[in-house]
């Protein structure tokens, strides 16, 4: 990796690093990051070994399954054990093992909580995405943080679905991963918890819009008939186009954009005009807003997770039983006009 | 965006070597270029909104054709998709396959050929199997293909080409006659298939692969998979020839020393095609008592297969290759 050694020279030349260059630049060994694909090569691993983990416990003591507590102890002291294994030793097949480890142990506390809740309980779901959301913050385990935050979003889901909360979902995870990858570079001491805090959040967020699809009603997990349960269903979509305005109007003053000037005004109009026309297909502003995000922080991998995201949100829109093919037609043909006409406007209004 | 990512993960790594004071990090990120300059973003927006147009318009004649208006006759709307598909081509003539407003009339058009036999389809019930169908599509827009040269215009002919081969596998019992086992003859066409375009493309796109890379990843995708399901169906289907694991292993050797400097994605997805292989063999001979210990073992077996990936990786990463 080359890169690093040139920008840290161009950083001394202006003064923000001080002291001789580290000597793993000078020598070109200089990195110490994985690529996110070796990170879900271990992930997918991680789980698989875990299930069979589980699979053993579950053979060897199999009175374990039918006792709560035993469970819950069994699955905190094997949680425990990881934590310490990943912060004191450094070699790859323990950390390996003990990312297996802690996702067994998660299992048998999920285990132990199921079967001591009463089957409409809502603690074991807010409970367990604090547990989660704790563990993504605490693990020294990049994977295990990722596996831990998506993991939070899912649990927050299904607990916002039963207080007839739902269309809240999409635009609050939205925000939270959307702050965290705005300010991934300053936010917190370590870069990669504030990255695969935001990893986790906006995978588990993508998915659930995605599942959410093949169910009877666009917005429900359960069902269940909540205080704000009778909320349209755009109201959620209309925030996540609020959440995506607001991104844009940041990246776009980033970049040096000034507001009052005419470009600025046209961009503005632009960011609003491409926020409406998201409106009719369920999260495409979601996923619209991670591109945007991705090309800005030219991270790659979010940017094409966004792209990936959107043309399935697209192509479910076809599938929406509650309109019909007339409607949707008419629809796209609207935002198609709309997005060429702003096209034209930006090429106009260039320099 | 290559560029600006590379000074990314260079400013990721000062950080992370706490090189870089925190107050510094706003400053440092941007004289290392990493955010666009609002002409980079106006490129950007252009091209995006370009592409979401054309595509939201092609969409809609699709979904219009699909709701079959009885008001509109049947010349009516052979007479809209035409037009729409004439106007699609001459825009592509007029400003050619070198702009990317070209391209994308290129794209629009080969998706109105598919509006197009749709239509047909629709009209004279000809009573021509859905694989017919996409097959043609995909026969049809093969110019188009390779004249724009664009990657997105690429993976839609590969995905009809492909979806024309699972369907018709799924519409005819006797896929292939006695040759092969059914499903077994699927996935050797589909890893063939995607295996040739994709060694047509490395050969074609020397010097500039980059610009192509995600194309060539996700097609390199498709063929892993397939030939790994082989590899698995070779182990645990009695009616699938052990002479596939053979292959599995030829093009194990094969893909790694193509891509052993060049692609570290790549090489991370043979690792995982081998995972899972050797997972399999493991679960054939470890598992059949279903004891307490066979688990125990499979799964210390896993994280070291694991182990070994990741430290081999990491070692070609620091190497340079990514």
């Amino acid at each position: 990796m080359k890169a690093a050694p040139m920008l840290w020279q161009r950083l001394h030349a202006a003064g923000l690093v001080a002291g001789p260059q580290p000597g793993e630049l000078v020598h070109g060994n200089a990195n110490t990051q994985t690529p996110w694909f070796i990170n879900l090569l271990l992930g997918f691993c991680g789980w698989l070994a875990a299930m069979f983990l589980l699979g053993f416990v579950a053979t060897a003591f199999s009175d374990l399954s039918d006792q709560p507590a035993l469970c819950l102890i069994a699955g905190t002291l094997s949680v425990g054990l990881a934590f310490i294994l990943l912060s004191r030793v450094r070699q790859i097949f323990v950390d390996n093992l003990a990312l297996a480890l802690s996702l067994a142990g998660q299992c048998l506390v999920a285990w132990g909580c199921v079967q001591i809740a009463a089957p409409q309980a809502l603690w074991p779901w807010w409970g367990g995405a604090l547990a989660q959301l704790l563990l993504a913050l605490l693990m020294p385990h990049p994977v295990h943080r990722m596996l831990s935050a998506f993991a939070a979003g899912w649990l927050l889901a299904i607990w916002m679905d039963a207080l007839g909360l739902t269309l809240f979902y999409p635009p609050i995870v939205l925000l939270a991963a959307a702050l965290l990858w705005l300010n991934e570079l300053k936010l917190i001491a370590h870069v990669s918890r504030a990255t695969t805090l935001a990893w986790g959040l906006s995978l588990a967020m993508l998915l659930m819009l995605f599942v959410r699809r093949f169910e009877h009603t666009p917005y429900s997990l359960f069902n269940h008939a909540g205080a704000w349960s009778g909320l349209p269903a755009w109201l959620g979509e209309s925030l996540c186009a609020v959440v995506m305005l607001f991104v844009l109007l940041v990246l776009l003053r980033r970049s040096g954009l000034q507001f009052a000037s005419r470009s600025g005004c046209m961009s503005m109009v632009a960011a609003m005009l491409a926020a409406i026309v998201t409106l009719p297909a369920v999260g495409l502003s979601s996923a619209l807003t991670l591109v945007a995000l991705g090309f800005a922080l030219a991270n790659r991998a979010l940017f094409g997770l966004g792209v990936l995201a959107g043309l399935i949100f697209l192509s479910s829109y076809y599938y929406l039983l509650s309109v019909s093919l007339l409607h949707k037609s008419v629809t796209l043909l609207l935002v198609g006009l709309v997005v060429l006409g702003l096209r034209l406007a930006l090429r106009r209004a260039a320099p | 965006m290559l560029e600006r990512a590379r000074q990314r993960d260079a400013l990721i790594e000062l950080i992370k070597r706490g090189v870089v004071a925190r107050e510094q990090r706003s400053t440092a990120a941007a004289l290392a270029g990493i955010e666009p300059t609002p002409e980079q973003w106006r490129v950007f927006a252009e091209r995006s909104l370009l592409l979401l147009g054309v595509l939201a318009l092609a969409t809609s004649l699709c979904f219009f054709i699909a709701y079959n208006w009885a008001l509109l006759g049947r010349l009516g709307k052979f007479m809209l998709v035409e037009l729409a598909l004439a106007v699609a081509v001459l825009a592509a003539l007029r400003i050619g396959p070198a702009q990317a407003a070209g391209r994308v009339s290129l794209l629009a058009a080969s998706l109105l050929v598919g509006v197009l036999l749709g239509l047909v389809g629709q009209t004279y019930q000809t009573g021509a199997d859905p694989w017919q169908l996409f097959f043609s599509w995909a026969v049809l827009i093969t110019p188009w293909v390779w004249v724009s040269r664009s990657a997105l215009h690429g993976l839609l002919w590969l995905s009809l080409l492909n979806l024309s081969l699972i369907l018709a596998q799924a519409q005819s019992a006797a896929f292939l006659g006695a040759l092969v086992h059914s499903q077994t003859a699927l996935v050797v066409l589909l890893f063939g298939l995607n295996t040739a375009v994709l060694w047509q493309a490395e050969v074609g796109l020397a010097g500039h692969r980059h610009a192509y890379l995600w194309a060539l990843r996700l097609i390199a995708i498709a063929a892993g998979v397939a030939l790994t399901m082989l590899a698995v169906f070779a182990l645990h289907d009695p009616r699938t020839a052990p002479a596939w694991l053979i292959l599995w292993l030829g093009w194990c050797v094969v893909f790694g020393r193509t891509y052993y400097g060049r692609d570290l994605f790549m090489l991370a997805g043979l690792c995982l095609s081998i995972i899972v292989v050797l997972t399999s063999v493991l679960w054939r001979y470890l598992l059949d008592a279903a004891d307490a210990m066979g688990l125990f073992v499979m799964a210390i077996l896993i994280i070291a297969q694991a182990t070994a990936a990741a430290t081999w990786l990491r070692q070609r990463y620091k190497a340079g290759v990514s």
